[in-house]
């Protein structure tokens, strides 16, 4: 890829990155536990690092998470999720490089779900000092497995259509 | 569905659920259900409040908290929740009523946390860090 299309290409994944972040914001989740959340954003952050790589794929997460917290949210919530976003993406990567063979992209998916939620609720727990927080941890994981496996199944249906409309190999 | 291949690391799922299952497990253990249950109101990690639960009538807590910010709680029997927050998430809100030890209510911008814990508890600077 050209570096021209790369920075085109950073731009609009930025852009839909925020765009899932902010909207997943008005969907209600029926489930009233804190941290249960869809994770629409991490199907730009997987694509990212399948398409792009990893260094792109923390820019994106760390772009998307300080413009979503100035959007809604605020500092806390940009901390929060920072740490989260970075730990999942950091999970990812690592499977998708050197474990590509045993994984699928749901699968994936999943593992960088569980891991923003630990991520999170790591963050949080030290953030008001109260290692209660570790209570919702086993439901954190339940839903991280549902959504994760949910994200993982769009990226992969997604995937070549987009690599045939973008014209990669 | 032939886009469903999986693979061999995809056990990893069942793993995950295996764990869970396990905090689950643990829950009860870690967390035991108790009579005489309090809530414990913490700010900023510091023990704020101690309200008894099992017996007390209806009880309004409205805490003022730096920075402008207030909390509203509400203790019933065998229940606390939160009634209004001025934080711009309202995920304590959303949590409802907590009654069972361990469960908790958590308001991050405000750095209130409200859990529930049994009497014996009373050291539980402990579970905290």
């Amino acid at each position: 890829m050209t570096k021209t299309k790369t920075i085109t290409l950073l731009g609009l994944l930025i852009a839909q990155a925020l765009a899932l972040h902010v909207i997943e914001r008005f969907i209600p989740v029926p489930i009233p536990i804190p941290g249960v959340k869809l994770g629409l954003a991490n199907i730009i952050t997987l694509f990212t690092i399948i398409i792009l790589g990893f260094k792109e794929a923390i820019l994106v997460v760390i772009v998307r998470t300080f413009l979503g917290s100035l959007f809604a949210g605020g500092p806390s919530s940009f901390l929060f999720s920072v740490i989260g976003g970075l730990f999942s993406t950091v999970i990812m990567y690592m499977l998708y490089k050197w474990f590509y063979r045993f994984f699928s992209i749901p699968t994936i998916s999943i593992a960088g779900a569980v891991a923003h939620n630990i991520g999170q609720i790591a963050v949080a727990s030290f953030i008001v000092s109260n290692l209660n927080l570790f209570y919702y941890l086993p439901a954190l994981i339940i839903s991280g497995v549902i959504t994760g496996f949910f994200i993982g199944l769009a990226v992969q249906f997604a995937l070549k259509p987009l690599k045939i409309i973008l014209r990669i190999q | 569905m032939i886009l469903l291949k999986t693979k061999k690391g995809d056990i990893l799922i069942l793993f995950f659920l295996l764990i869970a299952l396990t905090g689950w497990l643990l829950q009860n253990y870690i967390w035991p259900d108790v009579e005489d249950k309090i809530a414990i109101i913490e700010i900023d990690g510091q023990v704020y409040q101690e309200i008894p639960i099992d017996t007390s009538d209806i009880q309004e807590l409205i805490i003022d908290l730096p920075e402008d910010n207030q909390i509203h709680i509400v203790v019933e029997k065998d229940s606390i929740h939160v009634e209004d927050a001025s934080c711009p998430d309202k995920v304590c809100i959303r949590t409802g009523a907590i009654s069972k030890p361990g469960q908790n209510i958590v308001c991050l911008p405000n750095k209130v946390v409200v859990f529930i814990a049994g009497p014996g508890d009373s050291n539980i600077d402990d579970l905290s860090f």
